[in-house]
């Protein structure tokens, strides 16, 4: 029996080992930048804990996740699991849990309690990002920028009182062109995944699942979030592990 | 103190006084603007909605300055509660509120990384109630009512009258405790077009087929007569194509939703017992001394039974041969809108939800005046039903909980949680969301008023016909891991032309294979104990679910009139 158990050990060790999976990432500072940042160091952990090789390509956004959809052995890196695309995916996460939250610059005043208080102001929002969506489904007034980067600077010269971005990225860009900016308001906390073909064994997923379960219990992603600290305020994340 | 002279500390104390009557008079200003300005109507006079904010407002003072996070589905009640309530609630105590509003399968997901992750992510969640299995077996939810009576007595609202919750059945675990407190309610029920069903034309015609009268129907014969009737011989009215029957087939998360809800208890594949059938439930998993012990015939379920696969060959049938050919595409959202274009004759599964936008004026079908083309009634009932089942869904949005977070913001969130739900404000909710909770607010004055306008909603929620309507029950150890099962083995039917007895083996194996792995963990009360596989002759012979398939599964359509549709349930 002792045996049996060491065979079965060995067989999925080296049934997993004999996996390789590519990561598709795309551009989204600073949690992928280049092929690193925050996202890349946590799932190079999953997958060295989990003894599963891989590869990380780079690529656009919808082609990362189309190649996802139509090859097996792949993923995409850092995706919201949607009601929409729950069928159409096999999931490991939340990789990390993001927030959205309303910006303004230090010096603005103006008094916002809940949401619908700046219904009546523009705001500037990333092109193409899941918080214009979000924004879209409210019938909001939107400055659209092509990215938070371009947002931070409009914001600087005052273009929009307003600016809702993701909590990290809008403190990182914000260190980049030098402004004080407020939290005003948190939107919506959003769990980010890595999405896995639909054909991928579902061995892999549970193991990896465990993996990432253990991640969080143990602290792991807690020290490579705070390894980001000179980079980007990330205390609104942090809270979560509290 | 001792040091100051008689005639000085007199003034202090008057100037202390002056202080504290402003302060106090300064609150109370806050609290009338709201109650002028916004609480109208309610069940309560002025005084007592003045006596109730101010007991918040004492409650919340040591919380004043936090604040707190919740989240919620997206449906109007909650945007009411995140734009308004949150906003009141605010002003009235100093305690700020982050009410984040998105899709229910995101709530799931995200009490499910709390639970299972061990992340606070939010102080309090309104999670829908089918998860009361779940919560009170994970042994990781508060349970409220011993929460009120111990460390969270101190923050507990006295007049919050927990006898006056029309759902409290569906909180409360088999322990008899309750987990989570309603705060919104909607059914699935029935949805017409009373101006077709009264046309003398179309009547005099369906009875010349099918041999009764065109009314609201009461079994599944008499929906699939009148779908036929309209999409088949009707075929167009007023020189527009019209259908007789509106449901969605996508392969998503949402298709799902429509079984688990409630699709087999209409059908009837269940026992008797409410809100949920017992020994078996409508999710065909069989429960014995709070364990679930199966969900394939083989054990004692009902999943693969012959009820189960004629609930499932009737949806997809119906759905192709009586809905407009783009429903098999479409899932929830997209189809939620659909009846509200003017071309559908009868829904036998919608949403009371949706009574807002379906009562706006200008569309297809309201009136000049304002009043709705259409009503909504009980839903008519498969062969397999009988008196004293479930006969359809009720969501119970409900606040949830969770034993991880600290105290302090559990009591925070308490107040928030209470005070949405409180006769101060229930009133003026249900009227802006029409997901009533309160037995006070559904038998007010104001509610009658307003009924001409509803279809069908208030007279509804006063009949006993809404004990009938009921969430998920207890029977289901694991929502989250469970219920996956549903979208992705019901869809094979109508996508790929498996057979539903196939479809709905595999499902009874899915939901088995899990039940046996919730055995294996050590820490969940009530766990899952399977019964050993047998032949199902075994279980079908016996009284009660699993039911012996019914050799004729369409006897004569019944059909009634809508003012008695609701008092044969009685």
């Amino acid at each position: 029996m002792f045996f049996m158990g060491i065979f079965f050990i060995l067989l999925s060790k080296t049934f997993l080992n004999a996996q390789f999976i590519v990561i598709n990432t795309f551009e989204v500072e600073p949690y992928v930048q280049n092929k690193k940042g925050l996202a890349i160091d946590i799932a190079k952990v999953l997958f060295e804990r989990a003894n599963i090789t891989y590869s990380i390509k780079s690529s656009p956004q919808k082609r990362a996740i189309i190649r996802t959809q139509q090859t097996r052995n792949n993923s995409v890196l850092f995706i919201q699991r949607s009601q929409e695309r729950e069928s159409n995916f096999k999931w490991v996460g939340p990789i990390l849990i993001t927030q959205t939250a309303l910006f303004s610059l230090e010096e603005n005043d103006t008094q916002i309690d809940v949401f619908k208080d700046v219904f009546n102001y523009p705001i500037l929002v990333a092109r193409g990002s899941a918080d214009e969506e979000y924004l879209k489904g409210f019938g909001l007034n939107t400055q659209v920028a092509n990215n938070d980067f371009q947002n931070a600077r409009k914001l600087k010269v005052k273009r929009a009182k307003f600016w809702i971005a993701d909590t990290i990225s809008a403190s990182y860009h914000a260190k980049k062109v030098d402004i004080n900016i407020k939290k005003r308001l948190t939107l919506i906390t959003t769990l980010r995944s890595l999405a896995f073909n639909i054909h991928t064994s579902d061995k892999i997923i549970e193991h990896l699942n465990n993996i990432l379960t253990i991640m969080y219990k143990d602290g792991t992603i807690k020290k490579i979030l705070s390894s980001y600290e000179d980079k980007f305020e990330s205390k609104d994340i942090s809270r979560f592990f509290e | 103190m001792l040091f100051i002279r008689p005639h000085k500390a007199l003034i202090f104390y008057i100037f202390i006084l002056i202080f504290l009557f402003q302060n106090s008079i300064a609150n109370t200003d806050v609290l009338n603007k709201w109650i002028e300005k916004e609480f109208q109507p309610s069940t309560l006079n002025k005084q007592q909605q003045l006596e109730e904010l101010i007991w918040f407002q004492k409650a919340a003072q040591p919380f004043k300055g936090m604040e707190i996070r919740v989240v919620s589905e997206r449906i109007d009640t909650h945007w009411y509660e995140a734009s308004v309530l949150a906003k009141a609630f605010k002003e009235i105590t100093g305690i700020s509120i982050i009410h984040e509003i998105t899709g229910e399968d995101d709530v799931v997901k995200k009490i499910n990384v709390h639970l299972k992750k061990g992340l606070n992510l939010y102080d309090m969640y309104i999670n829908d109630s089918d998860l009361i299995g779940t919560h009170f077996r994970s042994g990781k939810v508060v349970a409220l009512s011993d929460f009120m009576n111990k460390e969270g007595k101190d923050v507990t609202l006295p007049t919050l009258d927990i006898k006056d919750f029309m759902g409290l059945s569906f909180v409360t675990g088999p322990d008899k405790k309750i987990y989570q407190l309603p705060d919104q309610q909607f059914a699935n029920l029935y949805w017409y077009r009373a101006d077709w069903f009264a046309r003398d034309d179309l009547k005099k015609r369906f009875k010349k087929i099918y041999g009764y009268e065109l009314n609201v129907p009461v079994n599944w014969s008499a929906y699939e007569d009148i779908a036929e009737f309209f999409t088949i011989h009707v075929h167009k009215l007023d020189g527009k194509k019209i259908y007789g029957h509106m449901d969605y087939g996508k392969k998503d998360p949402s298709i799902g939703w429509r079984f688990s809800d409630a699709w087999l208890s209409m059908a009837g594949v269940g026992d008797k017992g409410l809100p949920n059938g017992l020994p078996v439930d409508e999710w065909g998993i069989r429960v014995e001394n709070c364990r679930p012990v199966g969900a394939s015939v083989s054990r004692g379920g009902a999943a693969n039974s012959p009820a189960a696969v004629y609930a499932l060959r009737k949806f997809n049938e119906w759905l192709k041969k009586y809905a407009p050919p783009e429903a098999k595409h479409m899932n929830f959202s997209q189809a939620g809108s659909v009846a509200a274009q003017g071309h559908i004759a009868q829904q036998i599964f919608w949403y009371t939800a949706f009574t807002t936008s379906m009562t706006k004026k200008g569309l297809p079908v309201v009136n000049k005046d304002g009043t709705p083309k259409w009503k909504m009634a009980p839903s008519p009932h498969g062969v397999y039903w009988e008196k004293g089942m479930k006969l359809g869904y009720q969501d119970a949005g409900s606040w949830t909980m969770l034993k991880s977070v600290p105290l302090k913001r559990r009591k925070a969130a308490w107040l928030y949680a209470q005070f949405v739900v409180s006769k101060t404000v229930s009133l003026k909710k249900t009227i802006v969301g029409l997901t009533p909770i309160r037995i006070s607010d559904i038998n007010s004055k104001h509610m009658s008023k307003l009924s001409k306008n509803l279809g069908g909603l208030v007279e509804f929620y006063r009949s006993k016909a809404r004990l009938l309507w009921t969430p998920t029950g207890t029977n289901v150890p694991d929502y989250p891991l469970l219920s996956p099962a549903w979208w992705k083995t019901v869809p094979k039917v109508i996508e790929e032309g498996v057979s539903a007895q196939d479809a709905m083996n595999e499902l009874a194996r899915y939901l088995d294979e899990r039940l046996l792995f919730l055995s294996k963990g050590k820490e969940l009360k009530c766990s899952p104990l399977l019964n050993q596989a047998k032949n199902p002759s075994y279980w079908l012979n016996k009284k009660g679910s699993p039911k012996k398939r019914i050799l004729n599964e369409k006897p004569k359509g019944i059909t009634i009139d809508y003012q008695k549709a609701l008092e044969i349930y009685d």
